[in-house]
This record gives C-alpha cells, structure tokens and sequence, in this order.
C-alpha cells in the first residue's frame, strides 16, 4: 500500500505498469470510478513515450481487463496497478 | 552495432527493468551491458531463470538461456508447457529455447529464419524490459506443472 491519501468519494488510485516503467512514475494517480480504462492506458503510454501498443494486453493480477470499460464496470476499487504490456506469444515445440 | 551505441542503448533502457523488477518481485542477478539476468518468482510456481546476452544490442536481439535459479542449465522437462517455451534442442545452441519473436534463438531457428527481428526491433514491445515482460507473461500463464 502506498502513502497516499485515501481516494475521493467515486474515485479510486491507479498506477499503469508498462515495459517502460510505471505511470505515474510514483505513487498512484486518482481517478472517477465511471471512467473508462483505455483513458489512463493512453495517458501512460504518451507519458512514458510508448509509440506503439498494438495487441498490448491490460491486466490487473491475471486477470484481462477490457479497457473500453470503467473501473467501475470492471469491479475495481481502492488501490490497483494494473499491468499493460505485450502478451505471451510463440511457437512452441516442434 | 557500434559497441559504445549498443551499451548506451542498453543501459538506456536499465531503469525500467529495475522499475519493473521492483513491481513484479524479480530477482536480478545481473543488469549491466551485455547482460540481464533475472530470476522469476510466484507462490506455487516453479522458479526461472533467465539469462540474455546482448551485446549488439538492438541490431541483433538477445541470446536468451533458459537457467534453474541456481545458475545451473534448465532441464528441458521442467520446463514451462507454454507456447513459447520450446523444450527441444535449438538447431545452433543445441539447448531448449525461447520460440517468440525477439529471442536471438527464434530468429535463427530454422523455422523462423525468414521472420527478421527487423520486423520488430522498433516496436514498442521489443525493448529488453518488452522481451523479459512476454517471457513473464508466458510463464505466468503456462500450466502448473
């Protein structure tokens, strides 16, 4: 848990963990719990200079989050990083 | 690569991965040009280790070693039963390998030759901290075995 105060009535704490770091870089951001997700991924990725987030997968433990949905619509409350980077992908065995 | 281009780049690129390693609890064993060596770990799932070397850092993508947490070679079947877990021996290393794009060992599979890292080493996923973060996700979801 962090520091940081207590969220707003309707708010909650955010933090974007990306393959360049977190957003914002400490702590969490407050945000209104009706608000979509794919808000706060875009603003992580402008911030931290991510050009390219195609196929990127938002999740919060192992759980995939749909960011065209709000917090929350999603069940999310409190205090969360959520993970927003490239899945696995590859071949295998041959 | 420019020997001096491909560590700057590199380290460049070393304060996310800590930034990372923090978050997800990953131990570093190492992360200074040309290496980063990290060990994943989570309740109930078998330790990795992973060792990339990339010293022509970002003209050639790492060499990626698959290791227990010891340092000690990864049997190949204990290994995760995930897509890009190959358990077979690679046709140059000879050794079990990452099959994804951005391992060293991919591109030079005879499978995938033709896939070039050039198709990838701009996006935005195919940073050292971008490969280690799929080899993660890989392990994470593989089955419990």
């Amino acid at each position: 848990m962090s520091n940081q105060p207590k969220p707003k009535p309707n708010h909650l704490l955010v933090a974007i963990i990306t393959t360049s770091g977190p957003f914002p870089e400490k702590d969490f951001e407050e945000v209104p719990i009706n608000q979509h997700l794919e808000v706060m991924l875009k603003k992580a990725a402008k911030a931290l200079g991510i050009t390219d987030t195609t196929g990127w997968l938002a999740k919060h433990g192992l759980t995939v989050l749909d960011p065209s949905k709000s917090y929350q619509d999603l069940g999310l409350t409190g205090e969360i990083s959520i993970d927003f980077g490239p899945p696995a992908s590859g071949g295998g065995n041959e | 690569m420019n020997e001096i281009a491909a560590k700057a780049l590199f380290m460049a690129q070393m304060p996310a991965l800590f930034s990372l390693a923090k978050i997800r609890g990953w131990e570093v064993h190492g992360a200074a040009y040309p290496t980063v060596d990290v060990t994943f770990t989570a309740a109930e799932r078998r330790p990795l280790r992973v060792h990339m070397h990339a010293p022509d850092w970002d003209d050639t993508p790492p060499g990626i070693t698959l290791l227990l947490p010891s340092g000690e070679p990864h049997p190949p079947d204990k290994l995760p039963t995930q897509g890009m877990f190959n358990h077979s021996a690679h046709n140059v290393t000879g050794k079990p390998f990452i099959c994804s794009p951005g391992s060293q060992e991919y591109h030079t599979h005879t499978s995938h030759a033709a896939d070039l890292w050039s198709n990838y080493r701009e996006k935005s996923a195919f940073t050292l901290p971008g490969i280690l973060t799929q080899i993660w996700n890989g392990w994470l979801i593989a089955p419990i075995t």
